[in-house]
């Protein structure tokens, strides 16, 4: 697997959530995710299970972005993202005094055609990183919950990417012909999920989840020989391909009656972000001090998301049941301004999110669930630097929006 | 002396996928490896994912294990040890069987993950002897999710899809390298990357037509590794004369396969002899002539216009060709025995026996290739104990299977119709042990 990127590149999850029901309720989770996409919402709350769950959807997004501005192309439109979600829910099937208390999860998001996009792009190409690519990505998650009883229930798991570590070398043989020799191996890379929930009362829960920081660098070294008197350093084209900074969220909801509700906020420490790119020429150990280039840290900060969540009821027979979802959160953004020759643009996001459930309870124990979102990026504007000889400034400014929406089946057996 | 470089393009792709091995040449759970791989009428475990997943709808209970294998390799060439890696792993599976719309349905998903990586890509001059079915083609990941449904009693029905990865894209390096120093030079590169989504398909039927005999069908798809990688480079060389620069240009194409793995597709017999004995046959349909070479296949092209300069510029090397490796098709019978020795209400101890011949698809290598191969008997056995605790919040079994298998690869001679040839003749032969266990626990 092979993971590149110009800057940030997180996973659709953190973009859009993870799981119809909650991606339709401004991407909450940590308090009252269910089903399988609790596997990243709160791994806790997999314990609520009760029925074997096998869920498989569909989603998809389409960004229009824009870059006004001295030299900007206008739009900058993202590649539309789809994708398929499989999950599984596994109750484990105890008795006495463990019933009812341990259940196992599994999910996974592949996009259609690309496990990981990647890009690494110089930085005076105009982008929006944290947008486009980072939503092309590949989810592989497990967890399992455990409720304590008490109205306490703990949960763990782990979300796993990959990366590549390489030599490829081209020299010539004996006989004058030329090849290639190529030694590269995928290595798996992992990050814990750990979740908390406590019952306030029969109707209130507070839930805390913690998601540990995932990335996947890429590291191919090249050696280019018998060039004659021509000599090349070894190039290393590496980099930090997908990036999700850890994260903490704190959520209280509201779990029971025809209305339910979740509010809670998501703190992504993006300040430990090193930036993707690296040296193309590292130094050697008897010259550590060469002169060869270093990418200037990206500086970015730590950003706060707000989130809440509505969930209604609409109609709740025996033989079937309707609800009715809505949400809405911020996201900031967590790059800086751009005053230099970069052009690395990301907005602060307004989100609104809808959606609804369909449920079957008859012989077919079926669930159908649909979401859609639409992202505002607020405006921003950047004094950048358009002439570097003469050390003319101009306005640039970005923008633009997202859509996406999804939907899911569960089965329930 | 410096040099100005753009380098216009080099671009590399490269394409994994994950299909039978390693778990089609050391088998998957230690039951299913003590029977020789003959299971595809008989399992309903976890290892049905790939063996095959119509079985999965035959599962009674929720099901999760968790097993490790270990390969050594002893393979020489003229007596010396080819130090081939070892195969490492751990094997997971679940299976959750259930009823939708009164039909038995079950999920099951499998996953084979080496120690030390997902995958390894190692490419070679067609004339380096190495052993081309046992280096490095196992030592990649296999996962893979599949659902199985048994519409009536005596018929079921299982599909799904292992996946892995590929990757295609395009590097590029700008700046100025410094000839004189070389880690001085003050370059920068881009990546345009993806990582793209290998699915491969995994089918199966398994009949039942009484309780004695039962009768199945696999079918699991081809996959392979394209790698690719192209340069194409542009720059100017500064000698230090006034502003006197020498454009210079060079370019690569290299192109290989690796990793791969062919179609199968397996037919299978599981015979009730005795309450206590049961008889497997299988045979495995393998289409290796669809098998490509991993050698690279690269053309270089250099071009200096040195102005009278004294700099030593090497001739264009000649372009790679790649022979037709001309691996045949094959069909390997299986073999597999298993007894109950012991039933008691709270445990079964049954013992296990397998058998398989493969032969082997390389052709005698009398010219310049050196694809390293011989016939392999497998000779497997293991041991099975089923445990029913009975405690109170636990009221399933607990498997724990043993496996032990012994591959002979008896001596093979090449013999080069060159008498000149780089290589010459010589005599292959080895022997892998292959050792393992499985728990799995049953709710």
């Amino acid at each position: 697997m092979l993971l590149l990127t110009a800057h940030a590149q997180a996973s659709p999850q953190d973009i859009f959530g993870h799981g119809a029901r909650t991606s339709a309720l401004g991407a909450t989770g940590a308090a009252s995710a269910l089903g399988p996409e609790a596997v990243w919402g709160n791994p806790a709350l997999l314990s609520l299970g009760r029925e074997r769950t096998f869920s498989l959807g569909v989603q998809g997004a389409l960004m229009h972005l824009s870059a006004q501005g001295d030299g900007l192309p206008g739009a900058l439109d993202g590649e539309p993202m789809r994708g398929t979600l499989i999950g599984a829910l596994l109750p484990l099937p105890f008795s006495g005094a463990l019933q009812h208390r341990i259940a196992l999860g599994f999910s996974f998001f592949t996009p259609t055609n690309v496990v990981v996009r990647g890009r690494v792009l110089y930085p005076e190409t105009p982008q929006f990183p944290l947008v486009t690519d980072r939503a092309q990505s590949v989810t592989v998650q497990a967890g399992f919950g455990f409720d304590l009883g008490k109205g306490i229930r703990l949960g763990a798991g782990l979300s796993a990417l990959a990366a590549i570590a390489g030599t490829v070398i081209v020299a010539t043989d004996t006989s004058g012909a030329v090849g290639t020799k190529v030694d590269d191996q995928l290595v798996a890379t992992y990050a814990p999920l750990t979740g908390f929930t406590y019952d306030l009362s029969d109707s209130y829960r507070l839930g805390i989840t913690y998601r540990g920081q995932l990335e996947a660098r890429f590291a191919v070294r090249i050696e280019v020989y018998d060039l004659g008197s021509l000599t090349v350093p070894p190039f290393n084209i590496a980099g930090l391909a997908q990036f999700d900074p850890w994260q903490v969220q704190a959520e209280v909801a509201r779990v029971r009656g025809p209305w339910k509700t979740a509010v809670g906020v998501t703190f992504k420490r993006w300040s430990s972000y090193p930036g993707a790119p690296e040296p193309t020429v590292l130094c050697p150990p008897e010259k550590p001090n060469c002169q060869a280039l270093k990418p200037e840290p990206p500086g970015f900060h730590d950003t706060a998301v707000p989130r809440v969540g509505v969930e209604r009821t609409v109609v709740d027979r025996e033989g079937w049941g309707a609800t009715a979802r809505a949400g809405y959160f911020l996201e900031p953004s967590p790059t800086p301004e751009q005053r230099g020759t970069e052009r690395i643009f990301d907005n602060t996001r307004h989100a609104l999110t809808l959606g609804g459930g369909l449920e079957l309870r008859g012989s077919i124990p079926l669930s159908l669930d649909l979401f859609a979102q639409g992202h505002w990026l607020a405006k921003r504007s950047h004094r950048i630097l358009v002439d570097a000889g003469t050390g003319r400034t101009g306005k640039a400014t970005a923008g633009g929006y997202l859509l996406a929406g999804g939907v899911v089946a569960s089965v329930r057996f | 002396m410096r040099a100005r470089w753009t380098f216009g393009l080099l671009a590399v792709t490269a394409v994994r996928s994950a299909e039978a091995s390693p778990l089609g040449t050391y088998g998957f759970s230690s039951r299913e490896t003590a029977l020789g791989g003959a299971v595809t009428a008989d399992t309903t475990s976890a290892s049905a994912v790939f063996y095959n997943p119509a079985g999965l709808a035959l599962a009674r209970r929720l099901e999760l294990s968790i097993g490790y294998l270990r390969v050594n390799q002893r393979l020489l060439i003229n007596g010396k040890d080819n130090h081939v890696d070892p195969v490492r792993g751990l094997n997971f599976g679940v299976v959750a069987p259930g009823v939708v719309a009164r039909t038995p349905f079950a999920f099951g998903l499998g996953v084979h993950l080496p120690d030390e990586r997902i995958s390894r890509v190692r490419t070679l001059r067609q004339e380096i002897p190495r052993w081309e079915l046992y280096d490095n083609r196992a030592q990649i990941l296999f996962i893979a999710a599949t659902l199985a449904v048994r519409p009536v009693p005596w018929l079921a029905l299982g599909g799904g899809v292992a996946f892995l990865s590929s990757t295609r894209g395009e590097f590029g390096i700008s700046g100025t390298a410094n000839l004189k120093e070389p880690y001085d030079s003050q370059l920068r590169h881009r990546v345009d990357a993806d990582l793209t989504t290998v699915r491969i398909p995994l089918l199966g039927i398994r009949i039942e037509p009484d309780e004695r005999l039962s009768l199945g069908w696999t079918y699991r798809g081809e996959s392979k590794l394209d790698l690719q990688l192209d340069a194409d480079i542009n720059g100017e060389v500064d000698p230090g004369i006034g502003n006197l620069r020498v454009p210079v240009r060079y370019g690569l194409s290299s192109k290989s396969f690796d990793a791969f793995h062919p179609r199968q597709v397996a037919l299978g017999s599981s015979v009730r002899l005795s309450p206590s004995l049961r008889a497997n046959v299988d045979f495995v349909w393998t289409q290796w002539s669809a098998y490509q070479s991993a050698t690279s296949r690269s053309i270089a092209h250099l071009e200096v216009d040195l102005q009278g300069l004294p700099l030593a510029i090497p001739p264009d090397p000649k372009p790679t060709v790649v022979r037709d490796p001309g691996f045949q098709d094959r069909v390997t019978p299986r073999l597999g025995v298993e007894g109950v020795a012991v039933r008691k209400a709270s445990f079964e101890l049954s013992f296990r026996s397998g058998y398989v011949y493969e032969h082997s698809p390389v052709p005698p290598q009398t010219g310049p290739t050196n694809f390293v191969d011989s016939d392999r008997h497998t000779i497997a056995a293991g041991l099975g104990l089923l445990l029913r605790p009975g405690f109170s919040f636990f009221q399933g079994e607990v498997a724990i299977d043993l496996h032990g298998a012994l591959m002979i690869l008896p001596e093979r001679t090449t013999r080069k119709s060159n008498p000149a040839d780089f290589v010459g003749d010589y005599r292959q032969q080895g022997r892998q042990t292959n050792l393992g266990a499985t728990l799995g626990t049953r709710f």
